[in-house]
């Protein structure tokens, strides 16, 4: 095969060790681990869920880490910063090229209801700076305030523009940041945005965790702790709890979405990935229930009682985010600085996984048709913001929920299954494991090839089978949406709108993916020309 | 809180911390030895 001219000029590297575990941890930490996670672990039998999601960390988290880890390094051997490449690398069969297409339709698709509600974190940092949503002291009038942002019901709360303006300036830093590049730009941002979200979180779960009950035996912090965690061991024998607590595993570790692969294509073969790809799964969690864990539910709790604390974490993630905790702001000494602290963490968690999902889209113009760094990332910009204008006006019919759910719930429960069987099974278990210990600081325990070789795709076929049966089928035909309600047949054509979108989308990155094997002449039987990798972390 | 809830608290907590302090000793003490 012809060495690809372009994937010399895309050449980057990570500047230092620590700079790549706090962007992959930055990719990883997302607004999942401080709304998502708390309402999971509360709504699914508390400890019980704890069981659960431990369980699914060890068999599906860690070794899927791994796997997305040495599949992203073994494909930076040949310059490939995205899937499509990496899987070709991986496998030497026409198909490779095409099924890692979903590798290329998931970052993007999230990337731009992801990029959309990031920017809702922006604005309300505004909003709590400026005392704006000061004087919706409960929580069904915060909730019509963020609805009037969303442009659902009143929109009289907010003037029409500022939804558009705050996606705007939302998406300009982003793609700022992915002009600049791995080491000048999405390293910078992790450098800086990571001690500033953990230090933020840190004072915000110490101030939570402090608070007096409002009154005499009332509830405490700690009654809200205790919600999240006393087990109810009933709740052990429904697999909904399994189901629930895989989700989270998936959604809070950011595998199964081609961003993971990406950041380590740019680290060479005598770069570890073993003991680096732990201490990025360990930050993460502890990110997760150790700060996540302790300030929204344990805040809700102490204002609302744990019943209503439940009522609220039932009703939403976003609810609890949005409404729930500026209402609690608002009781509180320095309530409008509680608020941006809030708010700016959840802003640094999201901008530090969304430039993330800009990654292997550069990528793939970059090395495949040789375009600059910057008119890509401008590029892509571009797409983003019209593909998120549709996000703000269709949000009410249901836009979000429906690419959310193919693109980034059952997407990537089938891309993580792919590439697992790709790695484990079509690549071989030796040359997989061999492959994760190039380099090595630690030797991974063996146990771990047997549980990647066979019960982590075990367990990904059977969530895969189970979502498929009880929602893929059923959202698919709209016998329900995505939340579960039965659709709006007002609805109906922005859905179908919504997926058609989103068919042209994978049709247009095929499309992309042929041209650029003929472009460069690839042979896929052959494979790709190794290429020198110098610059070690 | 619950015996059994602050348990199950302190197990997760202490999973995840130790796996973070230990990663991170082990990646400084790695690199400390490549330094020549």
């Amino acid at each position: 095969m012809s060495p690809n001219n372009a994937a010399s000029s895309a050449n980057e590297n990570w500047g230092s060790r620590i700079g790549l575990i706090l962007a992959m941890a930055g990719n990883a930490v997302g607004l999942g681990n401080f709304l998502r996670f708390p309402s999971q672990a509360a709504n699914n039998g508390g400890g019980s869920f704890m069981i659960a999601y431990f369980t699914a960390f060890l068999l599906l988290g860690i070794p899927l880490m791994w796997v997305e880890w040495g599949i992203g390094r073994h494909g930076g051997r040949y310059r490939k910063g995205h899937v499509p490449g990496m899987f070709a690398a991986l496998w030497k069969h026409p198909a490779a090229k095409y099924i890692g297409v979903i590798g290329l339709t998931v970052p993007l698709v999230v990337m731009i209801y992801y990029t959309y509600i990031e920017s809702w974190t922006l604005a309300f940092t505004v909003f709590s700076a400026t005392r704006d949503y000061f004087g919706n002291s409960t929580q069904e009038s915060m909730v019509t305030y963020l609805q009037s942002y969303q442009m659902i019901g009143d929109s009289t709360v907010h003037g029409m523009w500022k939804p558009f303006a705050f996606f705007f300036v939302t998406l300009f830093i982003n793609i700022w940041v992915v002009s600049r590049g791995i080491s000048a730009g999405i390293e910078k941002l992790a450098k800086i945005g990571m001690p500033i979200l953990f230090v933020f979180a840190a004072v915000l779960a110490v101030v939570v965790l402090t608070m007096d009950p409002l009154t005499p035996g009332g509830a405490s912090p700690l009654d809200g702790l205790n919600f999240i965690y006393n087990p109810d061991y009933s709740q052990l024998a429904r697999p909904g709890l399994w189901l629930a607590a895989a989700g989270q595993i998936f959604f809070t570790l950011s595998v199964g979405m081609g961003t993971l692969q990406a950041y380590a294509s740019y680290l060479t073969k005598n770069d570890d990935i073993a003991l680096s790809g732990l201490a990025t799964a360990a930050t993460n969690e502890t990110a997760e229930v150790v700060l996540g864990g302790s300030i929204a539910i344990p805040a809700a709790v102490v204002f609302f009682g744990v019943a209503g604390a439940m009522q609220v974490a039932s009703s939403g993630s976003f609810n609890i985010g949005f409404a729930t905790m500026p209402v609690v702001f608002q009781q509180l000494p320095f309530g409008q600085w509680l608020g941006v602290m809030w708010f700016g963490l959840l802003f640094f968690a999201g901008i530090t996984s969304s430039v993330a999902m800009a990654t292997p889209i550069v990528a793939f113009f970059r090395e495949e048709f040789g375009i600059r760094r910057e008119t890509v990332a401008w590029g892509l910009g571009a797409v983003v913001l019209v593909f998120g204008l549709l996000q703000i006006l269709w949000l009410q019919h249901g836009m979000l929920d429906e690419w959310d759910y193919w693109g980034g719930t059952f997407g990537l429960v089938v891309f993580a299954s792919i590439e697992v069987v790709l790695f484990m099974w079509v690549f071989k278990p030796e040359r997989a494991w061999a492959s994760l210990h190039e380099g090595a600081d630690i030797r991974i325990p063996r146990i771990f090839k047997f549980i990647m070789t066979y019960v982590t795709p075990l367990y990904l076929f059977t969530i895969l089978a189970w979502w498929g049966v009880s929602d893929a089928y059923p959202i698919l035909t709209m016998a329900k949406t995505p939340g579960g309600a039965v659709p709006n047949p007002a609805d109906v054509p922005y859905i179908n709108a919504s997926r058609a979108i989103l068919a042209a989308i994978v049709v247009t990155f095929v499309i992309l993916v042929r041209m650029a094997w003929k472009r460069n002449g690839y042979n896929d039987r052959v494979g790709f020309a190794e290429v020198t990798q110098t610059s070690e972390l | 809180m619950t015996r059994t809830a602050i348990a199950f608290m302190a197990i997760s907590w202490g999973c995840v911390l130790t796996l973070l302090v230990w990663s991170f000793a082990r990646i400084l003490s790695s690199d400390a030895k490549k330094k020549p």
